[in-house]
């Protein structure tokens, strides 16, 4: 278990490192940064002068090496756009994204979990036949154009939700709704899956042999072995929800990560682009860890291979 | 008193092509404190006819039976809930894989205690107490250490024990056991045969044995029933059934014992040929074309199961007409 654990982390670190590489010659790739912050029209020395201010001037293993120090001591550089260091524009809308993603992901649980599962009882069954009805739908839904039908109907028709901002919880439901719908498909397919499968084993067949009442089989038993395939989507899901949010943040203009990314890229922040991509593929990283330690808690099998 | 009484029972399972008709008509009946084995080709619906003792069919299969009766209660009458209440307290089932049968998710523990506390409203104590003891039982030492295990960390012979122990947890009037001694070594098989043999006396509990092994028939059937194709081809006490077996199939099933009277271990004969197709309708005797005295008369019409001496039944034209003599027999 413990090698387990400590190759698991080592991987972890591997990929960490090889994201932020590729973020760094994404940046460098796309193009001259000192031509692009001085702006149209500067003249050649203001350019230089950029680029030695900002140490470009240097080969690039010098700069990758400097930046790479820089990021292990948690600086992720300054921002061009509003000048204050990249840090602290990111922990000041980190909270806005995590507390959308967790939302959205429990709620996409929330329905999924015993939507999947009814579904799971009677295979084409009725609840089945409606479970994936809603899961097609909400795959084949746009996520903005589900915003929109969001905010017509809860937000103006009956309005009882704010449409947009992000001063209270209330201003999170219907961005969370929208993420949920997102995710949920994923997920109700999952734990149908997973439940049929669970259902039709032979450890099942045993439970009943035993007596034991029907949602004591299904809880105890089924639904236990049906937890390791959803932790393992549920965590790429809300890596996903992480990066899908720029849509869900921007429609209603709540600051988070995905927000800032957006302003960004339309700013030619670079600094502020790099690093909430470095930030979110850094989340992805520790949830799919986590996922794979909650697994181990989960089943044995895995914690003795 | 009779613990099980089974007549007429049959099992159909919708399959792609058509129904399977997996137990054919097959009557059995078990008083308390005797042990039933039922033996006979892999197929020919052993497990089928246990699993719908307990109701615990595939989803898709029909189980149809004049009457099944277990201490005098018709099963077939009896709602999921009663049915529930019955399951691993009357009734205990020891199931044929003991690799898929646990749940790889739980504890030894918690699998074995969860049945107790279901059924005998005692607490996690109790039933703690009763696997250790039951674990202790069936051969397993340091049993305390065992309950934090998962199925996975023991061995196929280990396993079948703490599958033998679930089945007992509650005391059951009958045990359903299903090859339940393949993945033992002899000593512990023996082991394990003294301890059901111990609590079949001190309980009384009535018994089901599937087997493949002859040596296992003799070491605790006092009835046999003998499988062929779904149907009970011949059926009556094991001492009567060993010393003159009257369907030519028993025959050939027992052919590669040499001494059948006095047999402590071996395994059942292979025949050549092979076992009809359960889901077309078969016509006249199942085993006729297998069977080396089959007649004519064999395929006209289906044979039914025919009394001869000593209470035992076959399923033969032969037997009927008292061609299979004992004298016949040494002959053949
Ligand atoms: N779930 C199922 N669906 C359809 N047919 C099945 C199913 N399970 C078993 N059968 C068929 O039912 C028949 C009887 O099977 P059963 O398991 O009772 O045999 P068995 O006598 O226990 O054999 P074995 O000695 O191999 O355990 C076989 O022909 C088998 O193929
Ligand atoms: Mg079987």
């Amino acid at each position: 278990m413990r090698t387990f654990i400590a190759r698991r982390l080592g991987v972890s670190l591997l990929v960490l490192l090889t994201i932020s590489t590729l973020s760094f010659v994404l940046l460098k790739a796309s193009g001259d940064l000192a031509i692009s912050l001085a702006g149209e029209g500067s003249g050649a020395d203001y350019v230089a002068f950029l680029r030695k201010t900002y140490g470009w001037d240097r080969p690039i293993l010098v700069q990758y090496a400097d930046w790479l120090w820089r990021l292990l001591r948690g600086d992720l550089g300054t921002s061009f756009y509003y000048g204050s260091p990249v840090l602290e524009i990111i922990a000041e809308r980190l909270p806005v994204t995590l507390k959308l993603g967790a939302f959205a992901i429990f709620m996409a649980l929330g329905v999924a979990f015993p939507l999947g599962s009814l579904a799971a009882l009677r295979p084409d069954g009725w609840m089945d036949r409606v479970a994936m009805f809603i899961a097609m739908v909400g795959q084949a839904t746009p996520i903005f154009w589900f915003s929109f039908v969001l905010i017509l109907i809860l937000g103006l028709n009956l309005a009882v939700l704010p449409i947009s901002g992000g001063g209270t919880t209330a201003h999170f439901v219907m961005p969370s709704i929208a993420l949920a719908f997102y995710a949920m498909p994923a997920i109700i397919r999952i734990v149908r899956g997973g439940m049929i499968e669970a259902l039709a084993s032979d450890y099942i067949r045993t439970a009943r042999a035993k007596g034991l009442r029907p949602w004591a089989v299904i809880v105890r038993h089924a639904l236990r072995n049906t937890l390791v395939p959803v932790v393992a989507i549920a965590s790429v899901q809300f890596g996903f929800l992480l990066g899908g949010s720029v849509v869900v943040e921007t429609i209603f203009a709540l600051h988070g990560i995905g927000y800032l990314t957006w302003e960004a890229i339309s700013q030619n922040d670079y600094p502020v682009v790099q690093a909430s991509v470095l930030v979110v593929s850094a989340f992805y990283v520790v949830l799919t860890l986590l996922a794979d330690l909650l697994n181990m808690l989960i089943d044995p099998r895995i914690r003795h291979d | 008193m009779a613990i099980l009484e089974i007549e007429n029972l049959d099992v159909r399972i919708p399959v792609g092509a058509g129904v399977l008709h997996a137990v054919r008509n097959i009557s059995l009946q078990v008083e308390a404190g005797q042990t039933l084995c039922i033996v006979g080709e892999s197929g020919c619906g052993k497990s089928m006819s246990l699993l719908a003792i307990m109701g615990l069919l595939p989803r898709t299969a029909q189980r149809q039976a004049s009457a099944l009766r277990f201490q005098g209660t018709e099963l077939s009458c009896l709602n999921a809930r009663q049915m529930e209440d019955i399951r691993g307290r009357g009734i205990g089932m020891i199931f044929q894989d003991p690799l898929t049968a646990f749940n790889p998710t739980m504890s030894i523990g918690s699998q074995l205690e969860e049945v107790h506390m279901r059924h005998m409203g005692a607490g996690r104590t109790v039933a703690r107490e009763k696997a250790i003891s039951l674990l202790r039982q069936v051969g397993i030492t340091s049993p305390e250490s065992r309950l934090a295990q998962y199925p996975h960390e023991l061995s196929g012979g280990l396993r079948q024990r703490v599958m033998i122990a679930m089945a007992l947890m509650c005391d059951p009037v009958l045990l359903l056991a299903d090859e339940p001694t393949t993945a033992l070594d002899v000593t512990i098989q023996a082991q394990v045969l003294r301890l059901l043999k111990g609590l079949q006396q001190k309980l009384s509990i009535a018994i089901v044995f599937v087997t493949h092994d002859l040596g296992v028939v003799a070491a605790v059937a006092d009835r046999i029933a003998v499988m062929y194709a779904g149907e009970v081809v011949e059926t009556g006490s094991v001492r009567d059934v060993f010393r003159a077996p009257q369907h030519p199939y028993t025959q050939a099933l027992f052919g590669c014992v040499p001494d059948i009277a006095n047999v402590t271990a071996g395994r059942l004969g292979t025949i050549p040929g092979r076992v009809p197709s359960l889901v077309t309708p078969i016509q006249g005797c199942a085993f006729r074309e297998r069977c080396a005295k089959a007649m004519e008369a064999c395929a006209m019409a289906a044979v039914s199961l025919k009394p001869h001496a000593d209470g035992v039944f076959s399923r033969c034209l032969l037997s009927a007409e008292g061609i299979n003599t004992d004298e016949e027999l040494t002959h053949a």
